[in-house]
């Protein structure tokens, strides 16, 4: 008996899913507070940024950045943490809580790594920007030129597939439409006038916001979304446990819709893939944490912290943080394997699952539309950063270093300005017939920009024999280990492992090619470094050594 | 609020204050001193944590044959045990660390904007 009404019970969600949930007023509303939001904090920010030099007050927020600020925008979450890793879960099954359990350390590696030193060195190189703090730690105008070129590349990729994920959020806030994807590389079909329509808005929108307000507008519109995003998760898990049952019954029905992997290792697939198998489980513990800590994004974060004391509390901020984004989001998807088991595309998961638990609630149609708008949120904070980064780099590490030395605040001011609205419009102009295998190039890119940065970074802070020869050898071995092992990949079989993606890396004994970017940046910044010229050691004093000025008064030295 | 360090604010298992005037060696900055110490911390956290968790996913989370399905909390045991308590673990380990163990080192005095102070130094 019990089993005919589980049948029953189970052939009304997949009415539901087959009708597909439709969006309401209420995302449209939701999408308007938001950009609303962001335009007022965007002001806001500006006369923060009045207050001092324009470069440091537009590109680092005068380096007044508190705990929350920090702790909640350091990680950049992007749509994908809303879209793209849902739908792993629930493709994938349990296993996914696994994948991405090295979030537990990323709060502590992220800051307690680099972070002080990081801080420290930025203040005393007067590095406003990273490739800037490479130039003046190492004296190599060169190096400072090549990390700017690799990191306005990668940055550039990973921004523009965000500016396709806002405009279909923007397209979908449309009352009545359906909800399709979400996904970055969601396809688009022919000459689709809403398509366009949402890149245009959400293009004037950002960039607009951004020009006004600058590095603090981006970690303001962040920490806002942040905070939606936890709120709406928190609402979500309240309401799709008890909807499916319970959790324990939530699983059990998912093994039945799916099978036995749902619920083990290394996951359900039904192509009969290993999604994690034991080599890419102990990657992901390594590639998560890795990738967080010398992210671009995130080192302008701590070097625009306004003290020590900052950054310790940024730490448990974020991991109550983490606590509450990341499990509870591997519950509801959970949850949803069992309601709403046949989803077209896997990506409708949180979408469906909002428009569906919240539509007997009174407001449920703004509710719903909340939810669905934190990833509208975390889209436009994550592009919203990148913009920020961009733009730094180019102006302070092009334009201010390179072509105008001499150039007036009014000048920096114009030239950020350009930079930004250009960069908008190659965004634009790239999203009107989207890049095949766009997604797949914003994967390689953050795999690049990991392997080229870790240990580099790793070197600025921590070692005195480290040579600008070196860094550059180690940033660039990085990012030709990872570019060699996508290439591969891309032109040979599927190995079955991993995630089911069109372009995918050669994973190398089963191991992810970040790991192998480092390993080979580990070996080639360490023999370079050994085999150049050692820097000048009143150099190297200056960023390892106590300063003169910070010395005690004599009678303090102990003997 | 930035707080002075005071130069024997060191971790006590590395502290090893020198007169400059004896060596005639400059004074590691103590900053950077109780960083690396931290950093060790760190590290050894993110180890025992991967290798925790994913030696007991793989033991009791990887599907044998016949695997009887057990849950804890509504989680599946092997998730439960190999992830959410080990989550929840490195989460007071990160309040410990950051609350008590790192010190609240001064970041110094900020420098001019380089490019304000220097003459144009082109590639």
């Amino acid at each position: 008996m019990f089993f005919n009404a589980m049948n029953l019970k189970l052939m009304h969600f997949e009415l539901l899913a087959a009708e597909n949930q439709k969006t309401g007023v209420g995302m449209l509303l939701a999408l308007i507070a938001f950009i609303v939001a962001s335009v007022w904090l965007g002001t806001l920010a500006q006369r923060v940024v009045k207050r001092s030099s324009f470069v440091k007050g537009f590109f680092l927020g005068n380096r007044g950045l508190g705990a929350w600020a920090i702790a909640l925008t350091a990680t950049v979450q992007s749509g994908g943490t809303f879209m793209g890793f849902p739908s792993l879960v629930y493709s994938h099954g349990w296993i996914v809580a696994l994948w991405i359990g090295s979030y537990m350390v990323v709060p502590i590696t992220g800051f307690g790594l680099i972070g002080k030193r990081i801080a420290q060195l930025s203040r005393r190189t007067g590095a406003v920007t990273m490739p800037e703090l490479f130039r003046e730690r190492f004296d190599s105008p060169i190096l400072g030129v090549l990390a700017s070129v690799m990191i306005v590349t990668f940055m550039s990729f990973m921004m523009i597939a965000q500016f396709k994920a806002g405009a279909i959020l923007m397209k979908y806030a449309w009352p009545g439409t359906e909800i399709v994807s979400f996904a970055e590389d969601a396809p688009i079909k022919g000459f689709d006038p809403m398509f366009l329509l949402g890149l245009a808005l959400f293009a004037i929108t950002v960039v607009g916001y951004t020009l006004i307000g600058g590095f603090l507008a981006a970690v303001w519109t962040d920490l806002f979304q942040s905070v939606m995003m936890f709120l709406g998760i928190l609402l979500l898990v309240c309401l799709a446990i008890p909807a499916a049952g319970g959790l324990e019954q939530a699983t059990r029905t998912a093994v039945v819709n799916t099978g036995p992997g749902f619920a083990f290792g290394p996951g359900y697939a039904p192509d009969g893939r290993a999604f994690l198998p034991l080599s890419l489980a102990i990657s992901f513990f390594f590639f998560w944490p890795s990738t967080g800590f010398s992210s671009p994004a995130g080192i302008v974060r701590i070097m625009a912290c306004k003290d020590t004391n900052t950054i310790r509390h940024s730490i448990f901020l974020l991991c109550a943080y983490n606590l509450g984004i990341y499990l509870p989001l591997i519950c509801i998807c959970v949850c949803a394997r069992a309601i709403v088991p046949n989803l077209a595309s896997t990506d409708e998961v949180i979408p469906n699952m909002a428009v569906y638990l919240t539509k007997d609630l009174p407001l449920g149609n703004l509710i719903a539309g909340l939810i669905l708008a934190a990833p509208f949120g975390a889209v436009m904070a994550t592009v919203s950063s990148y913009l920020v980064v961009i733009a730094s780099g180019l102006v302070r590490d092009v334009y201010q270093r390179i072509i105008n030395p001499q150039a007036t605040e009014t000048q920096l001011k114009r030239a950020a300005w350009g930079t930004m609205i250009a960069v908008g419009i190659l965004a634009v102009v790239c999203n009107i017939q989207p890049i095949a295998f766009l997604q797949a190039i914003v994967v390689f890119s953050t795999g690049c920009a990991g392997a080229s940065f870790i240990v580099p970074t790793v070197m600025l802070c921590y070692w005195r024999r480290a040579t600008a020869h070196g860094v550059m050898a180690a940033m660039i071995a990085g990012a030709i280990t990872v570019l060699t092992l996508y290439a591969v990949g891309f032109a040979g079989g599927d190995p079955m492992i991993g995630n089911a993606t069109a372009f995918r890396p050669y994973f190398l004994f089963g191991i992810e090619p970040l790991l192998w970017g480092v390993l080979s940046s580990t070996i080639a910044g360490t023999i370079v470094s050994v085999f150049t010229r050692p820097p000048a050691d009143e150099r190297v004093s200056k960023w390892f050594d106590k300063q003169p000025d910070e010395l005690p008064p004599t009678e303090t030295i102990v003997a | 609020m930035n707080s002075t360090s005071d130069s024997r604010d060191i971790h006590p298992s590395v502290s090893k204050i020198a007169s400059l005037s004896k060596s005639g060696e400059r004074e590691e900055d103590p900053l950077l001193r109780n960083a690396r110490f931290e950093a060790f911390l760190v590290l050894a956290t993110w180890i025992t944590a991967a290798v925790y968790s994913v030696t007991y996913c793989r033991l009791y989370g990887y599907l044998p044959e016949n695997q009887e399905l057990k849950f804890t909390f509504g989680f599946p045991s092997w998730i439960f045990f190999g992830v959410v308590i080990p989550w929840l673990s490195c989460a007071l380990v990160s309040l410990v660390i950051s609350l008590f163990v790192m010190k609240g080192d001064s970041l110094g005095a900020e420098s001019d904007d380089s490019l304000l102070s220097e003459d144009s130094d082109v590639l």
